[in-house]
């Protein structure tokens, strides 16, 4: 066997060599480390939650947590007030996923079928992505509700993104037409078509933008931060940002340490935190992380 | 007439009458996203009188008194807001100089990997910090940069013997904002990317290569030209929010020290209205960035007749 027999349908393959370049080992290594600057905070962050705050201030902490114990983690999840957070901020994403799916899906579709006049729909809802009133108009605007300081104005304020309604409309409109006529010669109605038809077609783009919506709900901190800023009322990520900025003051509200030595400014409490925090969304997100980036693709580059 | 010629005039001319059996169901499923954006997107926009308005807090906005573009004139009239305005754009521009060819490149780099197994795992890595919100990304920079107890602080003293201080350091601060954008979004950033190389014609690297082009020329030559679309896409988008220098970032990671290098519209907005009460120049400020961004954007659009081509 020669070797340009050898070669050849390498080069068939992939349309271009595929040895081991100098210039590709050193991509290898350049990505290999920018994964590695991705992961390395994350993990950084576990470790210090499990060490222990004075051990790892003497020794200094690199890969591996110091003195492994569960300290901090039951001082955080001793904190009263964590549970009524936590519930806070589920409340906030549940409800807040399930209406804005249900608006979502319901005007992509109706735009994605192009109805008379849907063209009026579609620069309706385009206008205010392009220009908004502002913070203060919108905060103006909830008040005039009555709704500052209740969690349902932070379910609101961001139930509908015009972004994802027509990232959604582009996967609808992939689906082929003829499909929907032959429901609807059948005998099926709008809603009938949407949920026998279309819904189970469009799972990965269904899944990708209930992502967004719940990632966006989760992390809402600028919303929270004006709408509701008392502490009954406190999301995740406003407790969060309260508990990295607090120095001395007992933020945590536990009274009497229970825990020797412990404080919520030590730096293993404030990233059991942070790590309590992220956990819901690093338990999701592999799970739809299969199904984004077609969701993506195709909602937006197939436009 | 064949059927299908028949069938396609059928369909022309029924889209030019409101069919009630079909249209009524489809518009009444649009309603309630349009009844939502109506109340909570329209209506805010009543607000923007205030603006013009005497507003207190304390008071119905359609009772105070109008007072023209005096709100304005305070505004301007206030160094800050230059300062303000030259750090917002100072800062958005350092991250679309360095942040948006960085998903390009790593986005190229990620297409050299032939093991499909690890750039998958590459890519669920780089996506990771999308997810996280800026109060968490806060937290990890605090981690790390800290002054006396930060990872890399320690790091950089024990190797240079001088003491490093990049979050207080009004310098360093900007950039710190810069990679810390970068590190969050790289990832995310490239999958608009890799969905256009994906669809790159693969006969082309072929002809290319028995042309004699290298691996480094096919790129130039090839990939790049054929990425133009996108790229110009995602910089037109880029630039239309020039003046949206992300709150949420800046305002996890300021500090006083470096107030005056890192205050943009978005914060001072916040800070002048809900800690000093000023509503009225707050909502000036917010008008001012609005009508801006709008500008932009049209602008933007004019240039690259994006709206009509993909949007729309």
């Amino acid at each position: 066997m020669t070797a340009a027999a050898t070669k050849k349908p390498k080069a068939k393959r992939y349309g271009v060599t595929n040895r081991m370049s100098v210039g590709r080992v050193l991509i290898y290594i350049l990505l290999t480390a920018l994964g590695f600057v991705m992961l390395y905070p994350m993990w950084y962050v576990l470790c210090v939650s499990f060490s222990n705050n004075v051990a790892m201030a003497g020794k200094g902490m690199i890969f591996w947590p110091v003195e492994f114990n569960l300290d901090a983690y039951m001082y955080v999840l001793s904190t009263p007030d964590l549970l009524n957070i936590y519930g806070n901020t589920l409340f906030v994403m549940v409800f807040g996923v399930l209406l804005s799916m249900a608006l979502t899906i319901c005007a992509a579709y109706g735009l994605s079928r192009k109805p008379k006049g849907y063209k009026f729909a579609t620069y309706f809802f385009l206008i205010p992505m392009l220009f908004s009133g502002g913070t203060i108009p919108a905060y103006l605007n909830m008040r005039s509700f009555g709704l500052l300081n209740s969690l349902w104005s932070l379910v609101l304020c961001a139930a509908f993104s015009t972004y994802n309604c027509f990232i959604l409309r582009n996967f609808f409109a992939s689906i082929p037409d003829s499909l929907m006529e032959a429901a609807e010669i059948e005998g099926a109605g709008t809603i009938t078509t949407l949920v026998r038809i279309v819904l189970p077609l469009s799972m990965a783009g269904i899944a990708t933008i209930a992502l967004f919506y719940g990632v966006g709900y989760w992390n809402m901190y600028f919303s929270a931060l004006i709408y509701c800023n008392k502490r009954v009322n406190w999301v995740l990520q406003v407790f969060l940002k309260e508990v990295l900025i607090s120095s001395s003051a007992d933020i945590m509200g536990s009274g009497a340490d229970s825990t020797a030595g412990m404080k919520t400014s030590s730096r293993t409490v404030q990233m059991a935190v942070v790590f309590v925090s992220v956990v819901p969304v690093l338990c999701i997100y592999p799970f739809i992380q299969r199904y984004f980036v077609k969701g993506v693709m195709v909602g937006a580059v197939k436009g | 007439m064949t059927t299908e010629t028949r069938r396609r005039d059928l369909r022309r001319r029924s889209r030019f009458k409101f069919n009630w059996k079909r249209d009524l169901p489809l518009w009444g499923l649009i309603l309630p996203a349009m009844i939502y954006v109506l109340l909570f997107r329209y209506k805010s926009f009543l607000g923007i009188q205030i603006a013009f308005k005497n507003y207190r807090i304390t008071k119905n906005m359609w009772d105070c008194a109008w007072v023209g573009l005096k709100n304005f004139d305070k505004l301007f009239g206030n160094p800050m807001f230059t300062t303000v305005l030259r750090n917002t754009v100072i800062i958005s521009l350092l991250k679309i100089a360095i942040g948006f060819p960085a998903p390009i490149i790593v986005a190229l780099m990620l297409n050299e990997v032939r093991s499909t197994r690890y750039k998958r795992a590459l890519q669920t890595v780089m996506y990771l910090p999308h997810f996280l919100s800026w109060v968490v990304v806060g937290s990890l920079v605090f981690m790390f940069f800290a002054p006396e107890s930060g990872v890399l602080s320690q790091l950089w003293k024990s190797i240079t013997g001088s003491p490093i201080n990049i979050m207080m350091d009004p310098k360093g601060f900007r950039w710190l904002l810069v990679f810390s954008d970068i590190w969050k979004g790289v990832g995310w950033g490239t999958i608009v990317y890799m969905a256009a190389l994906s669809g790159i014609d693969a006969d082309l690297y072929e002809a290319a290569h028995i042309d004699g082009a290298n691996r480094l020329q096919q790129v130039w030559y090839i990939t790049l030209p054929c990425l133009m679309p996108t790229i110009m896409t995602m910089l037109v988008l880029r630039m239309g929010g020039i003046l949206n220098a992300g709150f949420d970032q800046i305002f996890v990671l300021q500090n006083d020290l470096v107030y005056r290098v890192s205050e943009v519209i978005d914060t001072y907005v916040y800070r002048i209205s809900f800690s000093q009460g000023q509503y009225s120049v707050g909502t000036a400020a917010d008008l001012f960035q609005s009508v801006i961004g709008l500008i932009f954007v049209v602008a933007a659009n004019k240039i690259s007749g994006l709206f009509d081509q993909e949007v729309l």
